[in-house]
């Protein structure tokens, strides 16, 4: 069995779910089984009916695979803001390289040395000082959203081997309860460990100290991470189709509540740090350049340009 | 059906005697085929057939016991080797009460009998004469009619005894 054969499994559940119903009824009806068994199936139908409805919100759930080029796409964006040597990214511990065009602007120092005024005096505070330190935060940034994503796409690929187990141990289940054995079982949701969360990293922008909220997808965060990564075991039991089915449905339920804790921590990493940013947007963006407010009548005078020799 | 329904339709357990003159096959999930080693069945006495059978009954519950855990395992996706812990009371109550379940099983001719407590103890009992009136092939279908119905009686015991300690269960 896989996910991608989950309405399959969804059906067939339900086809054996009916069938042992009836096949009890049938036996307890004896002599008048001929008569009851048309009552009998109809019912069985009705008990059942939700069950390729209850299947049918996972089967659409999202590709985790869909993920990878926008998690691709934000590591490249990481790696044209690395700066510094042993730079790493703090979710998964990954190396990135220096990008060495970021060095140019710290070298520019050099070209303005005998440029004066205002302008001179803030380029150098406002953008050649912090350069560094801004690229670093939008580093930082870049990791937050692709453990995010990374994450996210963790949910649910354990979401789809959660609930196809669910599917498979029903269906053991079914064939098993009559045997001589307690029909009871055991199931591992795994999506209760996929999202790691990682402790605050913190930013500053000169002046005070941020935390960045990170989350990782707990296969590849770095082993400092914590709160999260294992998983959850279940025991469910039943001695009839209409328990085993019963104990499916709490599965299911409890599988979705799992998802939607999972995407909560996510939800709330992404929160707390979109509220760093806004809070703290210098330590992410430089100021408005002060030429920006300039114009022809002042941009050479000792408030914008000054002179330079 | 699933895995496990497939699995045990097509499992088959297959023993011999303690002596080595019966050997013995259960299929179908509740059908047993017996056959004797050529020139056998003719020195038996009924008390030394039965001994033999009742152990070859043990022996076949046994071993698909092993069958029936690897075949579970299959289904669920894991190591399954015995029972879990009980769950609760009632669950100890049931498993106590299906370690004493008698099952009871007799041929249509009324020369074999096969009896089960908790499926360990197994007795086979043949009448007098029987293997001097039945020929060997004939008192091999006696004792798959017997079994037969023994295992039937089995199962249909054990659901009663599961709708009995688990009413109401959700």
């Amino acid at each position: 069995m896989s996910f991608d054969n989950l309405m399959a499994e969804a059906a067939e559940i339900q086809q054996s779910a009916i069938h042992y119903q009836v096949q009890r009824g049938v036996a307890e009806a004896g002599r008048a089984a001929g008569y009851a068994i048309k009552g009998l199936t109809e019912q069985a139908e009705k008990d059942f009916a939700d069950i390729p409805g209850l299947f049918e919100p996972f089967s659409m759930m999202p590709d985790p695979a869909a993920y990878g080029p926008l998690i691709h796409d934000m590591g490249t964006a990481m790696r044209f803001l690395s700066t510094g040597q042993d730079n790493k990214d703090p979710v998964d511990g990954l190396p990135f390289p220096a990008n060495p065009v970021m060095d140019r602007l710290p070298g520019t120092e050099t070209y303005i040395e005998n440029w004066t005024g205002r302008a001179a005096e803030d380029f150098k505070r406002n953008f050649i000082d912090p350069f560094p330190a801004l690229l670093s935060n939008q580093f930082l940034l870049g990791s937050v959203l692709k453990g995010g994503l990374a994450a996210h796409a963790e949910v649910w690929r354990r979401a789809r081997n959660d609930i196809d187990k669910i599917a498979t141990d029903t269906l053991a289940a079914l064939d098993h309860m009559n045997d001589c054995g307690s029909n009871d079982w055991s199931m591992f949701f795994t999506v209760v460990g996929a999202v790691v969360s990682i402790a605050a990293v913190p930013v500053t922008d000169g002046a005070s100290l941020y935390g960045l909220a990170f989350v990782g997808a707990a296969a590849s965060v770095a082993s400092s991470a914590s709160g999260g990564g294992g998983g959850a075991e279940r025991r469910f039991s039943g001695e009839t189709a209409g328990a085993v089915i019963s104990q499916m449905r709490q599965a299911i339920s409890m599988l979705a509540d799992d998802i939607t804790g999972q995407e909560r921590k996510i939800a709330t990493a992404m929160t707390d740090s979109y509220a760093t940013v806004r809070g703290s947007h210098s330590a992410f963006v430089s100021n408005r350049p002060l030429l920006a407010g300039a114009n022809a009548g002042n941009v050479t005078t000792d408030a914008f340009l000054g002179y330079s020799t | 059906m699933g895995i496990l329904a497939d699995r045990l339709d097509r499992m088959q357990v297959r023993v011999v005697s303690p002596d080595g003159h019966i050997s013995a096959l259960l299929h179908n999930r509740s059908e047993v085929v017996i056959a004797f080693q050529p020139g056998s069945y003719a020195r038996y006495s009924e008390h030394a057939v039965s001994d033999q059978l009742s152990a070859v009954a043990r022996l076949l519950w046994a071993g698909r016991t092993r069958e029936y855990f690897a075949a579970l395992s299959e289904a669920f996706g894991t190591p399954i080797a015995g029972e879990s812990p009980a769950i609760g009371e009632r669950d100890r109550r049931y498993r106590a009460a299906r370690d004493e379940l008698i099952a009871e099983g007799v041929s249509s001719d009324g020369l074999v009998y096969v009896g089960a407590q908790g499926m360990r103890v197994f007795v086979v009992k043949i009448a007098d004469g029987t293997l001097r009136t039945l020929g060997e092939g004939e008192f091999a279908a006696s004792v798959r009619e017997a079994s037969y119905a023994m295992i039937t009686d089995q199962f249909a015991k054990i659901r009663m005894l599961k709708d009995s300690c688990f009413a109401g269960e959700a």
